[in-house]
């Protein structure tokens, strides 16, 4: 009797597979699946790369491109000049070539955003990686700072300080990027925790793992995409936001160029022709649609809804 | 509580591998502390299998987590004693643990989808536990990762080295992390329902594969489930958990002999059966298992019990041995006298 009932429990196992043998193997057509094809990026995608890549260009080699000095005066050809093959974009009100000086924008432009970026990428991600990891009380104390910084009113802010202290280009990259950290933080904390309480990070800690190890080798793979994503969005964020300080007159004093002191001196001055007007603020435009085109279309590409798993 | 778990073992033979002493796991909630395991003694010798069996919540999980110090520090507190060859593991710090996991002791993860990294490629999953314990170069390691997986029988092992979690189904998913699991050759495997997402024909082979991996190594094993049909004929040892507690400890034989808790007996009973004719109905236990923020005074399953008296709702019942058999633990007031177990429900049970 006793046998029969434990016979009749072990009969939930099919039969011939206890009976398989030592290693039982598995069966034959387990062949690997191959990797999910993934769907193109598409055209649209590529058109913005490539005005990126132009852009950034520009901005790298603008003193050896055969572009005139965006500071000189061009007296022979007058002021508010409409386009002519010598300026590409005419001239602005004090004579000076508005092509060069939307090209030298450009650096002034991308310098202060990258900078701010890069800056507020490291400390905000490096932060929100570990607040995540962390939790308890580091987190708690952390995350309440940050959405302090959060519920400030940033411009007007970020006007106070640069106004205060000086508006040199370092001053508005320090600047930006302290604001652009709770926001990063956030994001990236929100990426993290939904990787750090997955299940193969607790195996991965069963295994022996150190907390850095856990930290860099187990979770910085599944955070990077979201890093990448916020990295070009906080850039197009940023851009606008030097674009609105430098309109206000709060980044690069004058002359430097910038996109956004150019549309104010071209909005200032009612002689300014179409092309001084809309030059930069097209480039500020399609740079910033180029961004987050680029932006969404990896986004979509990293969701594991839509790509796989 | 003694932290002093360096202390060099006592001389072999005089020690279980395993001894775990009224073990206590609390987690606090914003309701309260939950006790979820609550108060566990169990003893695991070298080559020896114990299953641990319970619904849902009973604590199982908990528990093989509690024994290996795997929980979140956070709001969690372990009591009692975990002694692993002698060393004092309750209280151990990290440290120490972490040196502990993996070529000491090892887990099976339930769920082979999601206890695999996606990014990482199997064969450097296996790579780096060796890497990290026993200081293989990348190269030797890599080697001995491929050697593991021809062990756990994967076959084209080198092919499937170099494949990401996604591209292998369920089945040589759970091989990779035994393989992981067994990398270090750990003394003590537990495996926390390694079959139960794996469809039926699979779950023999793995089960196979634990068990020829367990003989030739002599590791002890831990095998928590929550099918009958599994632990039946494959541990020398079952501890039925109810609600963080242990209901029943007994000899798998003799358990499924004589049966003495009736919840154990619920249990059984609510198996589906190959003897059964088709369209048998099959039977569930009724309610649901006790709020462990708010336990019951008295037996957890008295609410669902049977046989339950006034008795059995006021008072808990402790753990005490059969008198005819020393090694079979039970708690219950009006333990099942009558073996072997009947299992057409009800008609034999008035009494």
């Amino acid at each position: 009797m006793r046998d029969e009932v434990a016979a009749a429990y072990a009969g939930t196992i099919p039969a011939p597979e206890r009976a398989a043998g030592v290693v039982p193997a598995p069966a034959p057509e387990e062949a690997p699946k191959p990797r999910a094809k993934r769907k193109p990026l598409g055209v649209t995608f590529w058109v913005c790369i490539g005005w990126l890549s132009l852009i950034v260009f520009a901005a790298v080699f603008a003193p050896l491109l055969p572009v005139q000095d965006p500071n000189a005066l061009n007296l022979f050809a007058g002021p508010n000049q409409g386009p002519s093959w010598h300026h590409l974009l005419g001239t602005d009100q004090l004579t000076r070539d508005v092509f060069a000086r939307a090209v030298f924008g450009t650096r002034t432009s991308l310098t202060i955003a990258v900078s701010a970026t890069v800056i507020g990428m490291t400390v905000g991600a490096t932060l929100g990686m570990l607040s995540a990891y962390a939790r308890g009380r580091f987190d708690a104390a952390l995350s309440f700072f940050m959405y302090c910084g959060l519920a400030f009113p940033a411009i007007i802010a970020v006007i106070a300080i640069l106004d205060f202290w000086g508006r040199s280009q370092l001053h508005v990259i320090l600047v930006l990027s302290l604001f652009s950290v709770p926001l990063i933080y956030r994001l990236i904390r929100a990426a993290t925790l939904s990787t750090a309480t997955k299940e193969y990070i607790t195996a991965a800690r069963s295994q022996g793992a150190t907390s850095p190890r856990v930290l860099f080798h187990d979770i910085f793979p599944s955070v990077a995409p979201s890093i990448l994503v916020y990295t070009i969005f906080t850039l197009g964020g940023l851009i606008a936001v030097e674009g609105a300080l430098s309109f206000l007159g709060f980044s690069v004093s004058p002359p430097t160029p910038s996109w956004g002191n150019m549309i104010n001196d071209a909005g200032n001055d009612l002689g300014a022709t179409l092309a001084f007007k809309l030059g930069p603020a097209l480039a500020l435009f399609l740079t910033l649609v180029a961004l987050f085109t680029v932006g969404a279309r990896l986004q979509a590409r990293f969701d594991p809804g839509e790509a796989r798993l | 509580m003694s932290t002093n778990g360096a202390q060099t073992p006592a001389a072999a033979g005089s020690h279980r591998l395993l001894e775990v002493r009224d073990l206590r796991t609390t987690f606090q909630t914003p309701r309260g502390p939950l006790v979820a395991v609550d108060g566990v003694s169990l003893d695991l010798d070298r080559g020896e299998t114990l299953g641990i069996v319970g619904e849902s919540g009973s604590g199982k999980t908990v528990l093989s987590r509690s024994i290996m110090g795997l929980l979140p520090g956070r709001g969690t507190l372990l009591e009692g004693s975990v002694r692993f060859d002698g060393r004092e593991l309750v209280g151990a710090s990290e440290a120490t643990l972490r040196s502990m996991w993996g070529p000491r002791i090892a887990m099976v993860f339930q769920d082979p989808m999601t206890s695999l990294n996606p990014v990482h490629r199997v064969g450097q999953q296996i790579a780096e536990t060796l890497r990290l314990h026993l200081k293989l170069s990348k190269r030797v390691a890599n080697e001995s990762a491929v050697t593991l997986l021809t062990q756990v029988g994967i076959p084209e092992p080198k092919i499937r080295a170099r494949c990401f979690p996604v591209q292998l189904s369920g089945g040589m998913r759970q091989r990779v992390m035994i393989a992981i699991a067994l990398a270090c050759g750990p003394e003590l495997l537990l495996a926390d329902e390694p079959t139960t997402s794996l469809d039926v024909t699979i779950q023999a082979q793995i089960l196979d594969l634990l068990d020829e991996a367990q003989r030739i190594r002599r590791m002890a094993m831990i095998l928590v489930t929550h099918d009958l049909g599994i632990v039946a004929t494959r541990t020398d040892r079952i501890m039925v958990m109810y609600a963080g507690r242990v209901a029943e400890l007994a000899p798998t034989k003799r358990l499924f002999a004589n049966v003495r808790m009736p919840y154990t007996e619920a249990l059984l009973s609510s198996t589906p059966r190959m003897a059964d004719a088709s369209h048998t109905r099959l039977r569930a236990i009724e309610g649901r298992p006790p709020d462990l923020v708010r336990r019951p005074s008295g037996c957890a399953f008295s609410p669902r019990c049977l046989y339950a008296t006034d008795r059995c709702h006021e008072e808990a019942p402790p753990l005490v041995a059969d008198p005819g058999e020393p090694d079979h633990l039970y708690a219950c007031w009006h333990p099942r006298g009558v073996a072997p177990v009947t299992l057409t429900a009800g008609a034999s049970r008035v009494g």
